[in-house]
């Protein structure tokens, strides 16, 4: 070993880095080398020298302004993940909101359209009533009085053939042929029926084509009556009274010696209670009937005296 | 080393587990258990007080992000302190890029947070061991390792003045152990230089 490799080995030897047999041989050099020994001993002072060097304090903040960055990131960590993880948790139940708001918006849309899509379900439906109160009017004033004796002479003679029978079939078999023909045969019966025919002409005619409808619907609900009474000294009074208490309204009225004519203007579901309110007062004839409607409609009513009451 | 064995002989294990599952209280206190080492690993590397103090929080933070990647597979104070050499390395690049920039003149005197050391002439007054404990001659050592080169200071902060194993060293700075051994006896040699320009004779 000469110096220079002494040299070289200086770390190694003061790290206690080298085999046994190099030690020894190193160790032997530096006896008999007192430049090695001193260079030794110079490395020995700077490592010494090195390591003396005294921990530095760090700032007193240190701590307390890592720990508040660190904080700040941890907030933003946790924006991050609400981030990453809301479409899976929070956007599930978005969707059935708007999922929802739009089925409803939709019901509604719909539902605000529907009358004017499909009128004529609306109006079919209680036209089939009309007509199943007309034929059920129909049965009833066949069976009144007035009415039975024209069918009678028509059924009696059937028992007479079979007397065995006779009693036994006559009610229910005459009774059931009585509706069935009398449906068939409204017209006749209409003749014969007076008032009650009269109510069956309006609401027939109420019965009028849909499109018809539709249309009278859209101008203005009109209807026209004629009112045949005694004395017209209390029909103004009267009426006025009505029509105050039915929340309508008196658009026009023109009164002379022995005429009148109002124009009401009346919900369409007051019709029939104001029309009950004039029959009270004198005949009442509808010279234009009313369409089957519905809000508000006008009413003309043409008070004429007379003195004779119909019928 | 697996994590069982970790868990027995890492100090910070347990806290380092704790900060990974977001217990931020677990991690200061593994600031004010390492603050003060890494604070001065980062100040005899970058030499500079308040770069130190930057890069220290920049370190504690970016541990703190990268908390998941560690995995126990060195020690915690280990990978803390490769995080802290790192920010200091980089400060450096950084400092020096800003040099060439903003050059001084070759002539002016070494501007460090200890003071201008270069111009100083060598003083031979009192035998170096009584001086050790001087307040002079510690600036005078320290200017002396801020000189060194970047690769060589790193060494000699990690081996002489922090006392980190072969070992360690190896796992902080990614090099052989053969690479850390040469390295350090030649930034011993430069150091020895530069204290006997500084200090005179040994």
């Amino acid at each position: 070993m000469d110096c220079q490799d002494i040299r070289d080995k200086l770390t190694a030897y003061l790290e206690d880095d080298l085999s046994g047999p190099e030690r020894s041989q190193f160790e032997m050099h530096l006896q008999s080398c007192p430049k090695c020994s001193l260079e030794l001993e110079e490395m020995k002072k700077t490592i010494a020298l090195a390591q003396a060097i005294e921990e530095t304090e760090p700032p007193a903040w240190l701590t307390q302004k890592v720990m508040a960055r660190v904080r700040e990131e941890a907030a933003e960590k946790k924006g991050i993940l609400q981030r990453l993880f809301f479409p899976l948790h929070i956007k599930v139940p978005i969707e059935v909101f708007a999922t929802i708001a739009i089925a409803v918006t939709a019901f509604y849309v719909f539902k605000s359209v529907e009358p004017e899509i499909k009128p004529p379900e609306s109006i079919t439906i209680p036209s089939t009533d009309i007509q199943e109160t007309v034929k059920e009017e129909a049965v009833m004033q066949a069976q009144a009085p007035a009415v039975a004796p024209e069918r009678r002479p028509a059924a009696a003679p059937e028992p007479g053939k079979k007397p065995g029978e006779a009693e036994g079939l006559a009610p229910s078999a005459g009774k059931a042929e009585e509706a069935a023909d009398l449906a068939e045969d409204k017209a006749v019966l209409r003749e014969t029926s007076g008032a009650a025919d009269m109510r069956m002409k309006k609401e027939l005619r109420a019965l009028a084509p849909p499109v018809m409808m539709k249309a009278a619907e859209a101008e203005k609900a009109t209807m026209l009556l004629a009112v045949y009474v005694k004395d017209t000294l209390h029909v103004q009074e009267e009426i006025e009274k009505k029509v105050e208490t039915l929340k309508g309204k008196i658009i026009r009225s023109e009164v002379s010696d022995n005429k009148m004519f109002f124009t009401v203007k009346l919900d369409s579901s007051k019709v029939d209670e104001f029309r009950k309110a004039l029959d009270l007062l004198g005949d009442v004839k509808e010279e234009e009937a009313l369409p089957h409607t519905e809000g508000e409609v006008e009413i003309g009513i043409k008070v004429v005296k007379t003195g004779v009451r119909l019928h | 080393m697996n994590e069982t064995m970790r868990k027995d002989t890492d100090p910070d294990y347990a806290a380092a587990v704790r900060c990974r599952n977001g217990d931020v209280d677990a991690f200061e206190q593994i600031v004010i258990r390492h603050q003060k080492k890494m604070f001065n690993i980062a100040y005899r590397m970058t030499g500079d007080y308040n770069d130190a103090a930057e890069v220290v929080q920049d370190a504690f933070v970016s541990a703190y992000k990268n908390i998941k990647s560690f995995r126990g597979g060195a020690r915690f104070s280990t990978w803390l302190y490769t995080i802290v050499i790192n920010l200091s390395r980089n400060r450096l690049k950084q400092n020096k890029a800003r040099d060439i920039k903003e050059p001084i003149s070759i002539d002016d005197p070494v501007r460090t947070s200890d003071g201008e050391i270069r111009q100083d002439p060598p003083s031979n007054d009192v035998p170096v061991p009584d001086r050790l404990q001087s307040h002079q001659v510690q600036q005078r050592v320290r200017g002396c390792i801020k000189s060194l080169e970047d690769d060589f200071r790193e060494v000699v902060v990690l081996r002489d003045i922090q006392g980190f194993s072969y070992g360690e060293i190896c796992d902080m700075l990614k090099l052989a152990e053969g690479t850390v051994k040469s390295r350090l006896h030649r930034a011993r040699e430069y150091l020895r230089d530069c204290l006997k320009k500084h200090l005179g004779e040994l």
